[in-house]
């Protein structure tokens, strides 16, 4: 071994140390991926009531306090939950920050204090009679295991009760109950429904879950969701979100709108883009929109062009331009205002915020509107 | 203290108590790990919090009376060469100057290892931090031998005119 070679391996003592703040961060997401599969286990629910529990201390601590009896309970306004509804007692932590995963409940009876405590209010479900039903939903982000997310079948909304299974009974649940159980994918999140019983499941008692199903609201799942993983990180040959800016340019009318998201490179320092993004709609209070994004062809080969040099990946020098294809359609949605897209581009780490006016026509009533998205290209 | 081997067992069942033992004895040395493998501190704070949530996410197909160090690196090496390889693809569209600047370091052969271009700084942290063999490189990073065997060369040469001119 020379002397080099003696060198570089008696460095490796000298490799620095983690930080304290990356240290902490990472234990709460280690601790957060206690071993799947064994969901009833007291060990992952006393993990997810702490987290619930810490949820609702933050939400407590901004001066939120729970609604009163026989109305919705929320720990914040948006995320997803039940709609409000006569009769029913609801509660929903809203959107939370990961590792937190966010949980719906609903019950045609008085919620008690364990909904704030237990990740399923084993004591409310105990006290279920003949006819009562306790919906909760626990909804987890995609993309951290291939094998956990194919359980979880597309469905549509409303969830049927004629896909659940009656199972359990599951660990900690109260001898009086029974149990149907339903895994969906909705708008980007898994969803894992219980459906809790008084007794027998009686017709009148699924009829009335159903009709709660029917108020169950489940937004997009934020795409930032996957962006602090390695693999969808900031590269540092991509365009810094810094040095981007994007605007929206389409045209149409009453059917859709068409054309291109249009991002600049106003730094200095040619840079590179690559991928198809993800494009989120939000209204003019900030708040997420329900739109589903459907992948498009990248507009050369709709328009039959030689493919560009270089593509997929596209350069930019310095103040050059590059776009994303975009379609528009079935806008339903009224009494918002839409505001801004935003666009996170692969590798560039930050998303990029774009005005935009529409007026469209409705198509399909009840269903979000359909946005297309290409992946980027060069500007022709 | 508890042996890893119980540990490993306690939070196979899921307690919390547990896992957070394992991270804390094995937290520092997984992300000195990344460190050695990226050059970048960001970096190595994904790469190293990911291998543990993938390591204790797929606890239970784990054997508890194997060593869990050598899993949780192999783990962190896999997800680095991924994003090598990532970067890679993306690199014909890259100036050499959008290559990482390494960060202020007090060792100056640290120092140096970072300073080397990405394919040759992966190779020697493996060789010389990680105890890789060549053989097992070439096969890690899909290359022959011998390409592994020259760029390992090019680096030592690079290193031994870089930590010169460092004393010059």
């Amino acid at each position: 071994m020379s002397d080099v070679e003696r060198t570089i391996r008696d460095a490796r003592e000298s490799l620095p140390e983690p930080e304290q703040e990356a240290s902490e961060r990472a234990r709460t997401a280690v601790l957060a991926a206690t071993p799947k599969g064994q969901p009833r286990r007291m060990g992952r629910l006393a993990l997810v009531a702490a987290v619930l529990v810490a949820a609702l201390a933050g939400a407590f601590a901004a001066g939120l306090a729970l609604a009163p009896s026989g109305s919705t309970k929320v720990a914040r306004a948006d995320g997803p939950g039940f709609l409000p509804a006569q009769g029913w007692d609801t509660f929903q932590t809203g959107a939370t920050t990961p590792p937190q995963a966010p949980t719906a409940t609903a019950a045609n009876v008085k919620l008690g204090p364990d909904v704030l405590v237990e990740s399923i209010p084993w004591q409310t479900v105990a006290k279920l009679r003949s006819g009562q039903v306790l919906l909760e939903a626990l909804f987890s982000a995609r993309g951290e295991s291939a094998a956990i997310d194919a359980q979880y079948r597309p469905r549509s909304l409303p969830l049927s009760l004629a896909d659940a299974k009656a199972e359990g009974p599951f660990e900690g649940q109260p001898p009086n109950a029974t149990a149907e159980r339903l895994l969906a994918r909705v708008n980007g999140w898994n969803v894992e429904l219980f459906v809790f019983y008084g007794g027998k499941p009686t017709r009148a008692a699924r009829a009335a879950a159903q009709e709660e199903l029917g108020r169950l609201v489940v937004p997009e799942a934020a795409p930032g969701v996957l962006e602090t993983r390695p693999a969808l990180r900031p590269s540092p040959n991509a365009c810094r979100a810094s040095a981007l800016r994007s605007r929206v340019l389409w045209q149409g009318a009453t059917g859709s709108l068409m054309g291109a998201i249009r991002v600049t490179n106003v730094g200095g320092r040619a840079c590179a883009l690559y991928g198809v993004p993800t494009v989120e709609m939000v209204d003019a209070n900030g708040v997420r929109m329900n739109v589903r994004q459907e992948p498009a062809k990248p507009l050369w080969k709709q328009l039959g062009a030689p493919r560009p040099n270089g593509w997929p990946i596209v350069r930019m020098p310095g103040h050059g331009s590059a776009q994303v294809f975009v379609r528009l359609r079935n806008w339903c949605v009224t009494g918002v205002k839409p505001l801004a897209l935003l666009t996170y581009l692969p590798g560039v780490g930050e998303h990029l915020p774009a005005q935009v006016e529409i007026n469209l026509r409705c198509d399909v009533p009840g269903q979000p509107p359909t946005l297309s998205v290409g992946p980027v290209e060069p500007v022709r | 203290m508890q042996a890893d081997e119980e540990l490993i067992r306690r939070a196979q069942q899921g307690a919390p108590d547990a896992i957070d033992e394992l991270f804390r004895r094995h937290w520092r040395d997984l992300w000195r790990t990344a460190y050695a493998l990226t050059a970048r501190r960001e970096l190595a704070n994904d790469v190293a919090q990911e291998a543990f949530v993938r390591g204790v996410s797929s606890l239970r197909r784990f054997d508890p009376t194997r060593p869990l160090a050598p899993w949780l690196t192999r783990i962190a090496v896999n997800l680095v060469v991924d994003e090598h390889r990532r970067e890679r693809r993306l690199a014909p569209a890259v100036e050499s100057a959008a290559v990482a600047q390494p960060e202020d370091v007090d060792d100056e052969v640290v120092a140096a290892v970072a300073r080397l271009a990405p394919e040759k700084r992966l190779i020697v942290a493996l060789h010389y931090w990680l105890d890789y063999t060549t053989p097992e490189i070439a096969q890690l990073l899909d290359l022959p031998l011998g390409t592994v065997a020259s760029r390992l060369s090019r680096a030592l040469e690079d290193l031994r005119t870089d930590l010169e001119a460092e004393h010059v």
